[in-house]
C-alpha cells in the first residue's frame, strides 16, 4: 500500500471519529429535544416489538403447544375406504422403521389415537376429546408423567398405571367442573369403533390437572392401549403416527423432512401369498389385486389375454381372474367359486380366507401371472388391509414387479400427493370422497401445511402491525425533520465556522445524518428494553375472564415470543427510515455557502 | 336428528308379511323368518309422528311423511313439523342419498360413508341388509344357543340373543323377544361392543294392512343416557303402488314449498 493511500485512510478515520464526536456532542447539547424525540422513536419501537412478539406468541401456542402434541411436526395417516372411511395404520412397526431409517433428530414418534364424543359425568355432559397416552413412564413418556405431576390439582398420577382401575382418565379442571366430576367419579362415553360398531366405555377420573390454555380443557387423557382396544385397533395397528423433532421450529426444514419421508413411503406391489382351494383340490398361488382404470385395462391387455369369461365380470365384487397355468392345474372353469386361504402376518399360526367367483381365465407370457389369481380390487384390498397376509418375498418374483405390470396390479396403498396448504389437503380428501374411491391411501402432512392459515395469519398480523407502526413513525419523523431543520437553522453560523476552518460539505451532511442515526439507534434499543419490560409485566398478570383471548394465553396470561431476528430487522428498518428522513435536510445544510452561513444572524 | 333417522330405519324394517310358522326353532331359523317377513315387495307410505324426550331438554315432536319403494331401494322422508324442520327432506334412490334443506333450497349429496349433517349417522346405516347375514345365534358356555321361551306382557315369546358375524354393524349384540305364534318382534335390547345395554326398543302395537303386519306404535328407550326416550306413531298407512315421480328431487322440492 502506498504512503499516500495510508495517509488518506488515516485522515478519513480521523474525520470519521471527529464527525461521530460532533454528532454525539450535538445530541447531548440539546438534551431535552433529544430526549423528547428519543421517547417518540422508542415508543414506536416498543409497540412494534410488543405486537410482533404477541403475534409470534399466538403462533407459538397454536404450533408448539397445541398442534405439535395433537399431530406432531409430521403426521402419517392411512385412510381405508371400503364402504366406510376409517383411519388405521395396519402395520405400525413397518411405518416406524421407515421413519427411523429416513429421518433424523427425532424426539418422539407417537401413536395418535383420539375419540371425539360427548362425555357424560354426574348429571352433566360436554364434548370431550379422549386422547390415548402410553403409560410406560419409565420409557419415552417421562415428559407426560412430569407434566401430570406439575399440573396436578387433585388425584394421583400414579393411578394412571394402576391395573385395578378401569379406564383411568385424567381431565382438566374446567372440564371436571363442566362434567361435575371429582377424582374417583366415573365419566361415560358413547362412540363408534373404526368398523362402525357402537361402543360404550366407563372411565374413572384418577387425576384433575390444570390447563395451560383454553384448547387443553377439551382434552382428557387415558391409557393408549385401553383406548385403542375400545376403538377397535389391534396392538399392531394405530390411528396415525405423529413425529416430533428435537428443537425444530423451522417450517422449511420440517417440510423438507416430510418430503423425504413421503418419498420413502412409495408402496410396493400388494400380494397375498396363499393357497387356492376348489372342491378339495389345492395349490399354492399368489393373489394380486387388479385395477380397473383406463391405463390398467390397456396395460393388462398388453400383457395378458382373456381366454375364457370376461374382464368385466372378473372385476366385479367377489369376482376374479385365474391364470391359465393355475386353472389347468386345479381344473378351474369360469363360474367356479374358489377359496383363498392365507397365513396372517400378526397372528401366529392363524389363517384367513375369502371366496371369489371366477369371472375369467387369462393367459400371460409371465409365468408368475400365469399361475396367479387376479382378484377384484375391492375384495383384494379389504382382505389385504383388514387381515394382513404374511409378507411375500417379492425378490423371488421380480419379473412381476417390473414397470409394465405396475398400471394394473394393485400396490400396497396409494400414496397421496403432498399437500402444501390446508385448502389443498381438504380438496384432495374431498376429491377422494367424490370419486367414490375405494382402497387404502397413505398421506404425509406437516403441522405447518395443515395449519398454514396460522402462518398466513401470523404474517398478516405482523404486516398489519408494521404498517400501523410505520404510520406512527411517519408522524414521529415529521417531528424529526422539523427538529433537524430547527437545529440546522440554529447552527447555521456554527456550520459556517467549521466549514471555514476546513470541514468538507459532505462531513457536514454526515454529522447531521449520524446525529439522527445515533438518536434512532439508542431510542430503538430503549424501546426494545421498554417492550421487554412491558411484556414481562403483562405476562405476569393473570386475566380473570379471558373469554375468546383465552385461546392465546397460557395459564390465563398473555404469551409473548420475541425473536432476535425480528427485533434486529425492526431496529434496522427504523434506523434506515430515520436516515432517509434526515438525509435531505442534512444535504441542504451541507450545500450552504460558507460566507452566507457566517453572515447568518437571528 | 340421529335418533330420528335410526328410528325411521328400525320402524320401517318392522313391516311384516303374515307368514307360516316353522316347526324346528333355532335362532338362525328365526332370523331367516324375520328376513323373509321384512322383505316388503310392495310400496309403502305413511305419516310418522315421533316424540322425542330428552333429559333436561323437554319434549320435541317431529312429524313427517314417509314413502318407500323397495324395488330400487328408494325412500323419501319429508318433515312437516316442527317449523324449524318443516320442508327439510331426505331422498334416497339406490346408492344416491340427498339431504334437502328448505332454507337454502339446496340438495346435498351424501356418500355412503359420509355422516349425515349434524348427526354421527352415515347414509350406509340406512341400507337394508339381511339379519341372517349380519348376525348369528349367540351360544352359552356349553355351546348351546341362547334361545328360550318366555312370556312378555302375557304373550308367549321366544327370547334369543344374537351376535354380529361381521364387523360393520351398529350393535354387535342384540337380544330379541319375538312372538311365538307369528315371530313379530315385541322387544329388542341392543348392546355395545363392551356389552353395555345401549337401547331398548318396544314394539307396542301392530296393525295389519293388506295382509301385512305394520308396527304402528313403538318406544325406543336410550339406556345409556337415562331419561331419553322416543315414541314413534305411524298412521295413514298405505301399501298402494307409489308414483315414480315421488322419488325425485323435483318432487321433494315442490313438496317443501
Amino acid at each position: 500500500m502506498s504512503e499516500k493511500n495510508v495517509q488518506s485512510r488515516t485522515k478519513k478515520r480521523r474525520f470519521g471519529m471527529l464527525n461521530f464526536r460532533i454528532a454525539l456532542r450535538n445530541l447531548l447539547r440539546q438534551k431535552r429535544r433529544t430526549i423528547l424525540l428519543g421517547i417518540a422513536i422508542a415508543f414506536g419501537t416498543m409497540i412494534l416489538v410488543f405486537s410482533d412478539s404477541f403475534v409470534s406468541g399466538m403462533s407459538d401456542i397454536i404450533f408448539n403447544r397445541m398442534l405439535v402434541y395433537s399431530s406432531g411436526h409430521i403426521q402419517i395417516s392411512q385412510i381405508e375406504r371400503f364402504g366406510f372411511r376409517r383411519e388405521v395404520i395396519r402395520d405400525k412397526d413397518r411405518m416406524i422403521n421407515t421413519i427411523n431409517e429416513n429421518l433424523h433428530n427425532i424426539k418422539q414418534i407417537n401413536e395418535s389415537v383420539t375419540v371425539i364424543t360427548r362425555a357424560i359425568g354426574n348429571g352433566r355432559s360436554d364434548a370431550l376429546v379422549f386422547v390415548g397416552v402410553p403409560y410406560d413412564y419409565e420409557d419415552e413418556d417421562e415428559d407426560m408423567f412430569e407434566y401430570l405431576t406439575e399440573s396436578l390439582v387433585a388425584g394421583n398420577p400414579y393411578d394412571y398405571t394402576n391395573k385395578n382401575i378401569n379406564n383411568p382418565l385424567v381431565v382438566y379442571e374446567d372440564m371436571a367442573k363442566g362434567l361435575n366430576v371429582e377424582v374417583g367419579d366415573f365419566v361415560r362415553a358413547r362412540f363408534q369403533t373404526i368398523y362402525g360398531q357402537t361402543q360404550a366405555q366407563r372411565f374413572t377420573v384418577i387425576a384433575i390437572i390444570k390447563a395451560a390454555s383454553a384448547f387443553e380443557s377439551m382434552v382428557a387423557y387415558t391409557p393408549l392401549d385401553m383406548l385403542k382396544e375400545a376403538v377397535g385397533y389391534q396392538p399392531h395397528e394405530t390411528m396415525a403416527l405423529n413425529i416430533v423433532f428435537e428443537n425444530l421450529r423451522n417450517p422449511a426444514i420440517v417440510i423438507e423432512q416430510a418430503n423425504k419421508l413421503h418419498q420413502a413411503l412409495q408402496p410396493e406391489l400388494g400380494v397375498i401369498g396363499g393357497e387356492v382351494n376348489i372342491r378339495g383340490r389345492k395349490a399354492d398361488a399368489l393373489v394380486f389385486g387388479i385395477m380397473t382404470n383406463e391405463n390398467a385395462v390397456t396395460a393388462f391387455e398388453e400383457n395378458a389375454r382373456i381366454t375364457g369369461g370376461s374382464f368385466a365380470s372378473s372385476v366385479q365384487r367377489n369376482g376374479a381372474m385365474v391364470g391359465r397355468g393355475l386353472a389347468n392345474r386345479l381344473n378351474i372353469r369360469v363360474g367356479d367359486s374358489i377359496t383363498v386361504g392365507y397365513p396372517l402376518k400378526f397372528q401366529e399360526n392363524k389363517t384367513s380366507s375369502f371366496s371369489l367367483k371366477v369371472g375369467g381365465i387369462f393367459e400371460s407370457e409371465n409365468d408368475i401371472l400365469n399361475s396367479a389369481v387376479l382378484a377384484n380390487f375391492y375384495d383384494f384390498y379389504i382382505n389385504f388391509a383388514e387381515d394382513m397376509p404374511q409378507d411375500v418375498d417379492l425378490e423371488k418374483y421380480e419379473t412381476v414387479t417390473s414397470d409394465e405390470f405396475k398400471p394394473f396390479l394393485a400396490r400396497e396403498w396409494e400414496l397421496l400427493e403432498r399437500s402444501p396448504t390446508a385448502e389443498h389437503l381438504q380438496k384432495k380428501l374431498r376429491d377422494l370422497s367424490a370419486a367414490r374411491w375405494r382402497g387404502v391411501a397413505v398421506d404425509v402432512n406437516t403441522m405447518y401445511e395443515v395449519a398454514n392459515q396460522v402462518l398466513q395469519m401470523e404474517a398478516g398480523l405482523k404486516m398489519i402491525s408494521v404498517w400501523v407502526v410505520m404510520l406512527l413513525f411517519f408522524i414521529i419523523l415529521i417531528g424529526v425533520v422539523n427538529t433537524l431543520r430547527m437545529s440546522i437553522r440554529e447552527r447555521t453560523r456554527e456550520i459556517g465556522t467549521i466549514r471555514s476552518i476546513g470541514m468538507q460539505s459532505k462531513d457536514v451532511r454526515r454529522v447531521f445524518v449520524l446525529e439522527c442515526t445515533l438518536l434512532s439507534f439508542f431510542a430503538s434499543i430503549a424501546g426494545t428494553i421498554a417492550a421487554f419490560i412491558l411484556m414481562g409485566i403483562i405476562s405476569l398478570i393473570p386475566v380473570a375472564e379471558p373469554g375468546f383471548f383465552g385461546m392465546f394465553m397460557i395459564d390465563n396470561k398473555f404469551h409473548f415470543v420475541p425473536t432476535v431476528g425480528s427485533i434486529i430487522s425492526n431496529i434496522i428498518v427504523i434506523i434506515l427510515i430515520t436516515i432517509a428522513t434526515a438525509y435531505f435536510p442534512a444535504k441542504r445544510a451541507s450545500k450552504m455557502r460558507v460566507a452566507d452561513a457566517l453572515r447568518h444572524f437571528e | 336428528m340421529y335418533k330420528i333417522f335410526r328410528i325411521f330405519f328400525i320402524s320401517f324394517t318392522m313391516v311384516f308379511s303374515i307368514g307360516g310358522i316353522g316347526q324346528a326353532i333355532t335362532i338362525q331359523d328365526i332370523l331367516k323368518e324375520l328376513d323373509k317377513m321384512m322383505k316388503m315387495g310392495t310400496d309403502f307410505s305413511a305419516r310418522v309422528d315421533i316424540t322425542q324426550q330428552k333429559a333436561g331438554q323437554g319434549v320435541k315432536k317431529y312429524e313427517s311423511l314417509y314413502y318407500r319403494r323397495d324395488k330400487d331401494d328408494a325412500f323419501l322422508i319429508v318433515m312437516t313439523a316442527p317449523s324449524s324442520e318443516a320442508g327439510n327432506g331426505y331422498l334416497r334412490v339406490g346408492d344416491n342419498f340427498w339431504m334437502y334443506r328448505r332454507n337454502t333450497r339446496t340438495f346435498q349429496h351424501i356418500n355412503r360413508d359420509e355422516t349425515i349433517s349434524g348427526t354421527d349417522m352415515r347414509s350406509g346405516d340406512l341400507e337394508m341388509r339381511k339379519m341372517s347375514e349380519l348376525y348369528e345365534g349367540a351360544k352359552d358356555e356349553n355351546g348351546k344357543e341362547i334361545l328360550s321361551e318366555d312370556v312378555l306382557g302375557g304373550i308367549p315369546v321366544y327370547r334369543f340373543e344374537i351376535r354380529a358375524k361381521v364387523r360393520d354393524v351398529t350393535y354387535p349384540k342384540q337380544i330379541y323377544w319375538v312372538r311365538k305364534d307369528n315371530f313379530l318382534p315385541l322387544k329388542c335390547e341392543s348392546y355395545s361392543l363392551s356389552g353395555t345395554l345401549m337401547q331398548t326398543d318396544y314394539y307396542l302395537s301392530y296393525t295389519t294392512v293388506q295382509g301385512r303386519y305394520v308396527v304402528v306404535r313403538g318406544m325406543f328407550v336410550d339406556e345409556f343416557e337415562k331419561g331419553n326416550r322416543t315414541i314413534m306413531e305411524i298412521s295413514g298407512i298405505s301399501l298402494q303402488k307409489l308414483d315414480d315421480r315421488i322419488f325425485t328431487k323435483a318432487y321433494l322440492e315442490n313438496l317443501s314449498r
